[in-house]
């Protein structure tokens, strides 16, 4: 545990170099101006967002700066030092939805509203889920085609995704498919709690593959 | 004696070229000079050992085990290469706090003093770093983490005289500790005439020799003479022959100067030379 803790220290030390302190008042500048001008929500989005950009830095930079070397050379298993990456996206995208949630109730308090803390939680752990199940498909292309080619094609499944989801959505309305669909949400309407479980368990468990795509597919890679 | 590492029918297929079941061992104690032209298969060698590269076939052994999945015996193994494998942006500093984690028995006292020794400023940055001076910084990683084995891929490449002597004298006094081995790939030959007490030499990914230096070079003598003096059994013992207007000359074996005839000149011979003349000979027998 104690060598996947340092692979995730490793990853935050490579991203810390280059974030610097005016980028972190911009992007909370940003947050903030959403929270006030758009929908306080969208400081968490934003935030989350930032946080999410900025866990396939890495893979960047260790394309640039040799990093695959410095990994290799290291006493810890290929295995760990993946489980640690994850171990850090996940730390960044929770300081991302954190952040944009304080900013969120900042924002709340200056407008004179009241601070519904539970709402809050509820949507910085949604845009967590989101974020977390999209690094969980992002991550084993990655590994298998490195940053530069890899950048370009991990998009396509979150636009097939999308595409499939909008043709589902205009096309399915009255049709039985719909009703399922329209029983579902309001058994997650009617089961909050086990719906936030179940939707964690899926996020735990498309990690846990993703990690094993990751390990699977970075196999064969030569430096 | 005991052997640091040891490689068995190594073998890797390119498209271009093949490296070709090379077996060689490296002592205790000892400092093994890795030479050969470009291309010949040094680094797909060094990058085998570090995993870096899938060998197809072969068994690689360092500290008398083979290579496993934990990585976990690179905490005694010190990797050095021509180019620095750290963030551009982190400082001297901060390269110790990026791995120190990793290491067992890291030192920072060790690391400290490597730094003050080397002149290497603490908040410079690896980007600022000159060539000389991030050779420096990896060493200093690899010296403060006790590594018993020295790997190092073209160190010495585009430093000065002065520089490269002074990587030859910490590898002079990191081999004061007989437990420990090095292995130093390199084409600048006159590092390893200070240095090697082994030589292992490869052509084209095949092994030509493996064993102790002095006698690969005392192994060979350069053969000069004019062009009366060549004849056809001289021309086939004649290794990477180079024929000119006024004569020839080559490398030959030591054992064959007998046949010389008295206007043929045979001398000493280099390390230099060695590769040169055979690695010619290759490309001579096609």
């Amino acid at each position: 545990m104690d060598k996947v803790m340092q692979a995730g220290r490793l990853d935050l030390m490579t991203l810390k170099s280059y974030v610097k302190p005016h980028m972190l008042v911009l992007f909370a500048g940003i947050a903030i101006f959403m929270g006030f001008s758009v929908e306080k929500s969208m400081s968490i989005a934003f935030g989350s967002m930032i946080g999410f950009l900025f866990v396939s830095y890495p893979f960047a930079l260790a394309e640039r700066d040799n990093l695959n070397t410095l990994y290799a050379s290291l006493p810890v298993s290929r295995v760990k030092m993946i489980i640690g990456r994850y171990l850090f996206a996940a730390t960044i995208i929770i300081i991302g939805a954190v952040s944009g949630s304080v900013l969120s109730a900042l924002a709340m308090v200056v407008d004179k509203k009241s601070v519904d803390l539970k709402i809050i939680a509820i949507t910085a752990a949604a845009f967590f889920v989101s974020f977390v199940l999209l690094l969980s498909i992002q991550f084993p292309l990655y590994y298998k085609l490195g940053y530069a080619k890899g950048r370009l094609v991990v998009f396509i499944p979150l636009m097939l995704v999308s595409a499939v989801g909008l043709f589902v959505g205009n096309n399915i309305k009255d049709t039985a498919v719909w009703t399922k669909v329209m029983a579902m949400a309001q058994w997650i309407e009617t089961h909050p709690d086990l719906s936030v479980a179940l939707v964690i368990l899926a996020a735990v468990l498309s990690v846990v593959a993703s990690i094993f795509a990751s390990v699977k597919l970075s196999a064969k890679n030569e430096y | 004696m005991k052997q640091i590492l040891e490689i068995h029918k190594l073998t890797k297929r390119y498209d271009t070229y093949t490296l070709d079941e090379l077996s060689f061992s490296v002592p205790q104690g000892y400092i093994m000079g890795f030479i050969g032209p470009n291309g010949a298969g040094k680094t797909t060698t060094i990058k085998s050992i570090m995993k870096m590269v899938h060998p197809d076939s072969g068994e690689i052994k360092v500290f008398g085990e083979s290579l496993s999945d934990s990585n976990e015996y690179n905490d005694r193994i010190g990797y050095v290469m021509d180019n620095p494998f750290y963030c551009e942006s982190w400082t001297v500093q901060g390269v110790e706090k990026a791995v120190r984690g990793f290491y067992k028995h890291w030192d920072s006292k060790v690391y400290a003093d490597c730094i003050k020794r080397f002149q290497l400023e603490p908040t410079k940055t690896v980007k600022a770093l000159s060539r000389g001076m991030k050779v420096k910084l990896m060493l200093a990683v690899a010296l403060s983490h006790g590594a018993e084995l020295l790997i190092l891929d073209e160190p010495t490449s585009g430093l000065d005289p002065v520089a490269r002597e002074e990587v030859c004298d910490i590898l002079r006094e990191f081999i004061t500790d007989e437990k420990k081995g090095v292995i130093f790939s390199t084409h600048i030959t006159s590092d390893l005439e200070k240095v090697a007490d082994y030589i292992t030499f490869i052509l084209n990914g095949r092994l030509i020799y493996t064993g102790p230096r002095d006698e690969l070079i005392e192994s060979y003598v350069r053969v000069a003479g004019g062009k009366e003096s060549l004849n056809e059994a001289l021309r086939e013992k004649i290794i990477g022959l180079r024929d000119h207007g006024m004569g020839f000359e080559g490398l030959m074996r030591r054992e064959d100067i007998a046949m010389l005839s008295s206007d043929v000149g045979a001398e000493s011979t280099t390390l230099e030379e060695i590769i040169v003349f055979m690695n010619k000979g290759e490309k001579n027998n096609g």
